[in-house]
């Protein structure tokens, strides 16, 4: 193919990514720069590093960004596990699967924040699991600040461990049997046959599981707010923070809004770099 | 992904915004009507009697929703006789604002009709975002008899001398009390916040929850702060200066206050009940005393969503004081009209006072209070004269200094801690230190 045709090809791509991701990055980074206020938008005055400054400043900032991370670190891994496990034992049953496979992907389905919604209602005074813990401990059960974490990252485990699952189990569907048959019939067991078979052939769908959640959980928002609100504070990420600090309707602080927001992606991509780096580096390889 | 996407799209409207920066026109628009008397034209229908529109108009309403707000949006509907199709859409109140701040700030809002009370009203005036009605009030007081509405109400929502809506909903908060549960406990209504508290362990003791407000939102405890404080005779930040008041003494206490009725009154539920659950513990004999909302008053007679055992046995008082004023805030709901909409404004007035005018106002009087004088409603609720008292006597409107959103946003995350054990010296003192930062940052201090 010349140049001039892969251009055309890809021109359609590319100016849709231009108009939706760079121009927006571009001016996200710029506004970042400025003193743009929500009851002003006529005027962006250029405060150079101000709002980078005010934001570094803020213990709260810190608060989230550890928060933040923390989130990741436990739900990535833990929504990975579960998905394979959920994953391994649908593989091996063909009664109702289409019935488990539904059950199983519910929490997908449901529009995000009604699932939160519900979620927070099942712990709510009056929620069926708020009066079943009632029932066991005798003692009325609310959302206060010494069990909130451990709702948000239980919301996020049974809402994205579906995607998990779902992209693992897609990629057991084309694991060859013979590889598995073979396996066996040289002596290994399940857990030898999962190591050496298994795995290596869902290489690349963990891999492109563990960016997407990452990613996914670093900007984790709906599940933060609404468990957490202003009230619990130390429970906010990175995304909550700037939506309470910055871009509340009342305090319309979007300069320093976009800062944090430049920050986040900043984050984000340090996160990823040591997957990116590997992709890359895989790639390469596979290329040569 | 509702909220995820309301991140999103801050960024990329605000962004969007900015790259066309030079396209974006500066400075009020003002509404744009001919002095020309109104001619005699076809009217919709006794429900909605505006004149039909040539061509057919399209309106999306935002807003949130109770009983005298579903009334009116029911009044819209009507006006469809008039050539019109109304798309209202209801949230929960804080993401509402929050819709409607941000389609508004594009500067081409798809809302052409905003619904909120006189405080949100008047903070989007305050950046611009608003139409001023005042011509279109002029050109159709007599035919729509708006002088029925009274001079204080339309106060609660000028600025400047600009009118932004037509107050239709008049609302305060005042006590609601279960009648025969404080006679069997021996106890008398209070009229102060001390004697409130000081009820609390006889009621609990009668196994039932300590004297409740709603402050499991940010929001909630920057109203009932305000009321507190405003029954002392303070207000939260000056009227010219924007230095913050709330800090001194007063300040303190109105924030102790709230948080002795927190721990020795309010439970578990304080914290985790909303404005619909608080009404409904109300309704369930939960609650035996407390402060509510007034347009909340009508559903204790509601024998679909009372329990028999207690309708008609909750009565109604003035709101608390912790001075010589009532703790209670004097709030208007209306309809406004974005600036810079693409619809002509005239047409989605015509709308505002077919939904609004005697008849409207006559059905929505059985589910609160409203704003044309001599309006009633036989079927209405009884709780018209605390609505009253509290209202005429209590702490007033909002104030309007520019950098008030920000002491309100201030004010209700700290305050809320209180709830965690934050004392209440150091909730004013956080919620003053982010004030003075956030409101000097953004040069509104004088």
């Amino acid at each position: 193919m010349n140049r001039r045709s892969f251009a055309l090809f890809i021109m359609p791509s590319v100016s849709i990514m231009t108009f939706l991701m760079v121009i927006p990055l571009v001016t996200t980074i710029w506004l970042s720069f400025t003193g743009l206020l929500l009851r002003d938008l006529d005027s962006a005055p250029f405060v150079g590093l101000q709002n980078y400054r005010e934001v570094f400043a803020d213990p709260n900032f810190w608060r989230a960004t550890r928060f933040t991370v923390v989130f990741v670190v436990i739900t990535v891994p833990i929504e990975i596990m579960l998905g394979m496990t959920f994953a391994l034992l649908l593989d091996r049953v063909q009664r109702f699967r289409s019935i488990y496979l539904a059950a199983i992907l519910l929490p997908f389905i449901v529009t995000p924040v009604v699932g939160t919604l519900l979620f927070r209602n099942l712990f709510s005074r009056g929620g069926l699991l708020s009066w079943l813990i009632e029932l066991v401990s005798g003692e009325s059960f609310v959302i206060d600040a010494s069990n909130v974490r451990f709702l948000i990252l239980l919301h996020a485990i049974w809402q994205v461990t579906p995607f998990a699952f779902v992209a693992i189990f897609a990629g057991l569907q084309l694991l060859p049997q013979e590889r598995v048959d073979a396996a066996a019939m040289d002596g290994a067991r399940f857990w030898s046959s999962f190591v050496y078979v298994t795995l290596p052939h869902l290489k690349s769908v963990l891999f492109f599981v563990a960016i997407i959640s990452i990613m996914d959980s670093y900007r984790v928002f709906d599940s933060v707010f609404v468990f957490a609100g202003s009230r619990f504070d130390d429970s906010h990420t990175l995304s909550v923070y700037n939506s309470v600090e910055a871009l509340d309707a009342k305090i319309g602080r979007l300069g320093k809004g976009h800062a944090i927001a430049v920050l986040t992606i900043v984050g984000i991509f340090v996160v990823l770099i040591p997957f990116l780096v590997r992709s890359y580096k895989e790639q390469i390889a596979e290329r040569t | 992904m509702k909220i995820k996407m309301g991140i999103n799209r801050v960024l990329a409207l605000t962004a969007a915004c900015a790259l066309v920066f030079g396209a974006c026109s500066s400075g009020e628009e003002a509404a744009e009507v001919t002095e020309a008397p109104v001619p005699e034209v076809a009217l919709a229908s006794e429900e909605c009697a505006i004149p039909v529109s040539e061509e057919a108009v399209s309106v999306d309403v935002m807003g949130w929703e109770f009983p005298s707000i579903t009334q009116y949006a029911a009044e819209l509907k009507e006006c469809e006789a008039a050539n019109y199709t109304f798309n209202v859409q209801f949230l929960d109140s804080a993401e509402a604002q929050n819709q409607i701040n941000l389609d508004l700030a594009t500067g081409t809002p798809t809302f052409e009709m905003v619904q909120g009370s006189n405080q949100f009203i008047l903070e989007l005036a305050q950046k611009g975002l608003l139409l001023p009605l005042n011509d279109l009030i002029d050109k159709y007081r007599d035919q729509f008899a708006l002088d029925k509405i009274p001079q204080g109400m339309w106060d609660l929502v000028t600025v400047d001398g600009n009118i932004y809506s037509i107050p239709m909903v008049a609302n305060s908060q005042h006590l609601f009390y279960n009648e025969e549960i404080l006679t069997k406990l021996g106890l008398t209504v209070p009229t102060t916040y001390e004697e409130a508290i000081a009820m609390c362990p006889k009621l609990i003791e009668g196994k039932y929850a300590g004297f409740q407000m709603m402050l499991s939102a940010d929001w909630a405890w920057q109203i009932e702060y305000d009321n507190v404080l405003g029954s002392m005779g303070v207000k939260p930040i000056d009227d010219t200066t924007g230095q913050p008041n709330f800090n001194s003494a007063e300040g303190v206490k109105a924030a102790q206050i709230l948080s002795d009725l927190a721990s020795k009154c309010g439970g578990k539920t304080m914290g985790t009940y909303s404005t619909d659950d608080v009404q409904n513990a109300f309704q369930t004999g939960e609650y035996a005393i407390g402060h509510l909302w007034a347009s909340r008053a009508a559903a204790m007679d509601d024998p679909e969503a009372t329990k028999a055992e207690v309708l008609g046995k909750i009565k109604f008082a003035p709101a608390l004081t912790a001075g010589t004023i009532l703790g209670a805030p004097a709030y208007v709901d209306g309809y406004a009209i974005p600036a810079k909409g693409s619809v002509d404004a005239e047409k989605i007035f015509l709308a505002m006072l077919g939904a609004t005018d005697e008849e409207s106002q006559t059905a929505a009087a059985k589910f609160g209070g409203v704003t044309r004088d001599g309006v009633s409603n036989p079927e209405g609720p009884r709780n018209g004269e605390a609505l009253s008292v509290s209202t005429s006597k209590g702490r007033g409107a909002d104030q309007t200094h520019p950098a008030a959103g920000i002491y309100r946003a201030e004010i209700g995350k700290a305050l809320i801690k209180m709830l965690n054990g934050v004392s209440a010296a150091d909730a004013i003192a956080e919620a003053e230190a982010a004030y003075i930062k956030e409101a000097t940052a953004q040069k509104l201090l004088s």
